[in-house]
């Protein structure tokens, strides 16, 4: 029985390695044999408990950075948080352990100083430079989604294309280009309209308040939460988007300012439909019940389409007021609410105890902005390249990274499938009684394996 | 003649000066959000109801004010940091309204509770200029203070239509022309479109308008087109 009064425990035998295992999950676990030995820093107060587990992951990330190691201990009453900061502690013995390759992870056999035998799970911290102000996917209080987790088991998005309906996107900010979900199917600048969908030249989505092929942000709304969906990860600079590596289709109807009109709304749905988008971002919201619209959000859940709408920035009961998109009653529309470092809901958002289905992070969300200054990005002081802003726009895209995520990690899932996984997963939280559909905030990683031991 | 010593006389220009731009700069950077107090969440009255709440078309209720949307629920240590950047849909929408150009405005007749509605025909920058702005007031009865219950606005002069399968455009543009309208867009899909009439800046015109249209069968869902915003 392992010693709980023994301040720490040492891994004291490096065994076997698995053949056949990939070679970038080899460099991981050499990158995190070589953490472990020199970085173990339990968290205060942490005592391994009796017949814990450890278990090691490693996913592509880790092998492509340079950041710290995170290590999960769990056991089958839960997970410790139990990271190993970079730089920070040290293990109190020589370790050896055994590892073995499972798909999607690396798993390593542990035994301690007494001889107890266990699995542990190593995951990486990304190497962006600004990742530690990304609270809501990260955050030593476990107000967040639990991303850290989650990549362990997946983070490439590329095979969900998203469609980010909205002010358009700065495709040409270096976090965002190479996520930009290009259309294979049309050649550029031809003139013709190769794949025959009824659009000239849309390699990259359609501005739709310009009848045009670019659909660049001329705002700095729509850049902000294509970044919180996909801003590229791993790369050394910046943020990391949910989705470290994605494929987002910007699709402009909001104007400079952040204006639309349904009729442009729902032309951008009609194409997000006829070019086989999977989920669909929608941080908007205004006008009355239109019949028009709700028959094009039906034929999006026809076609298996999830519709991720901000519940709205008003501070006011969507039960009893309806906003919209976000109240419409079918079956693919998700309503988010946005929620603050601490899990409780934003003092400016929309709420609804049976209308708004999950909460995120919304408030003070870092993200990436337009590399040129707009107008508006004038107007209000802010800085070029990364701002945060808040907003129930800022927590929904948390939602549709996420989707993205979980649909690419089980692609046999169907739409509602990916929602169920999304809403009944999720953390249950206290703050949000009253204020959401049954107290949820969004978690990423029990959204990718419900199994994954509650805290 | 009264000595007055120059030093002085300068300082006090000097903090008049300061002052002044301290005003100009508050008054700039809080224009939105003191204008923005006036206005109330979204109004969903469903269109076609005339200038007075009905029974279809509640006027919107804030939330109680026992739980208001945050502060009951935060526990000790929320994130005091600032929050950049809350732009709801309502305030975007009063940022058009301040700037644009009133056209006409009416209101409707105060119910037994003084609550009326408010229709603005406005010239904007938006894409389609001539915007409708329909907002609620009521009254505070402490203060007699009248105070915004949301606003929605739409398009003035266009109604958005679709046309009912198995009817032709050629169809479509007799009826057009006959309703006094122009075709002004298609949609990519080729099935809605947006009718353009003149007489917008008439309060009433697009009511008038959906109705004509609304009488057609070879159209079907005649709607404003609503303006929406980022939030």
């Amino acid at each position: 029985m392992y010693d709980q009064s023994k301040p720490g425990w040492a891994l004291i035998a490096f065994a076997v390695l698995t053949t056949g295992c990939q070679m970038e999950s080899l460099h991981a676990l050499r990158r995190s044999s070589q953490s472990l030995s020199q970085q173990v820093d339990p968290q205060p107060g942490f005592q391994p408990p009796v017949g814990f587990t450890l278990t090691i992951q490693a996913s592509a990330l880790s092998v492509t950075n340079g950041g710290n190691v995170a290590l999960n201990v769990t056991n089958g009453q839960g997970p410790f948080a139990y990271r190993i900061a970079k730089g920070q502690g040290a293990v109190s013995a020589a370790g050896v352990f055994t590892a073995s390759i499972v798909p999607g992870r690396v798993i390593i056999e542990v035994m301690d100083s007494r001889g107890e035998r266990g699995q542990a799970a190593i995951g990486v911290m990304p190497n962006d430079t600004m990742f530690g102000q990304l609270y809501g996917l990260n955050n030593p209080n476990d107000a967040d989604i639990d991303a850290l987790e989650a990549w362990d088991l997946q983070t490439d998005c590329r095979s969900i294309r998203v469609g980010v309906i909205d002010t358009g996107m700065d495709y040409t900010h270096p976090e965002l280009m190479t996520n930009l979900g290009l259309n294979a199917g049309e050649i550029a600048g031809n003139g013709l309209d190769d794949d025959a969908n009824g659009f000239i030249d849309d390699i990259m989505g359609w501005n739709f308040v310009t009848g045009t092929n670019d659909p660049r942000d001329d705002n700095l709304h729509g850049t902000h939460v294509a970044g919180t969906i996909g801003a590229l990860g791993g790369n050394g600079v910046g943020v990391a988007g949910i989705c470290v590596r994605a494929s987002i289709v910007p699709l402009k109807f909001l104007d400079d300012a952040g204006g639309g009109d349904l009729f442009d709304a729902i032309s951008a749905f009609d194409y997000a439909r006829k070019i086989n988008l999977k989920v669909l971002n929608n941080s908007w919201g205004g006008g009355g019940f239109d019949n028009t619209m709700l028959t094009a959000i039906q034929a999006l859940n026809t076609a298996d389409v999830l519709f991720l709408a901000a519940a709205g920035n008003d501070g006011t009961n969507n039960d009893t007021v309806p906003s919209f998109p976000a109240n419409y009653n079918v079956p693919n529309v998700v309503s988010v609410a946005a929620t603050n470092n601490v899990d409780a809901i934003a003092n400016f958002s929309n709420f609804g105890a049976t209308s708004v289905d999950i909460a995120a992070p919304g408030v003070n969300i870092l993200s990436t902005f337009p590399v040129v200054a707009t107008a508006e990005m004038t107007l209000a002081g802010f800085a070029t390249s990364y701002e945060k802003i808040s907003g129930t726009s800022m927590a929904t895209p948390h939602v549709a990274g996420a989707a993205a995520l979980v649909w690419a990690y089980t692609p046999t899932f169907t739409m509602l499938q990916v929602r169920d996984a999304l809403l009944n997963n999720a953390d249950t939280k206290a703050t949000l009684t009253g204020r959401v559909v049954g107290t949820r905030r969004l978690n990423l990683m029990r959204a990718l394996d419900p199994n994954y031991p509650r805290p | 003649m009264k000595y007055r010593n120059p030093k002085r006389i300068l300082i006090v220009a000097v903090l008049a000066l300061v002052c002044a731009g301290i005003g100009a700069w508050w008054g700039f950077n809080h224009r939105g959000s003191m204008v923005a107090e006036n206005l109330g969440p979204v109004d969903l009255v469903a269109y076609g109801t005339r200038l007075a709440p009905t029974a279809a078309a509640p006027v919107p209720q804030r939330a109680p004010a026992s739980i208001p949307a945050s502060q009951s629920a935060s526990p000790a240590g929320e994130d005091s940091a600032p929050q950049k950047m809350v732009l709801s849909g309502q305030k975007r929408l009063q940022n058009l309204v301040d700037r644009g150009q009133i056209l006409r405005a009416e209101d409707s007749k105060p119910s037994s509770d003084g609550s009326f509605q408010r229709v603005r025909i406005l010239r904007t920058s938006f894409k389609y200029p001539m915007v409708r702005v329909i907002e609620n007031f009521e009254i505070d009865q402490a203060t007699g203070r009248e105070f915004s219950r949301g606003a929605v606005a739409m398009v003035a002069d266009h109604v958005a239509v679709k046309l009912v399968p198995g009817f032709t455009f050629a169809q479509l543009q007799n009826l057009v022309r006959s309703s006094g309208g122009e075709i002004r867009a298609q949609s990519p899909n080729g099935d809605r479109f947006l009718i353009g009439f003149s007489g917008g800046e008439n309060p009433q015109a697009l009511e008038d308008m959906i109705e004509r249209l609304g009488r057609s069968t070879i159209i079907s869902d005649p709607a404003p087109d609503y303006l929406v915003f980022a939030n």
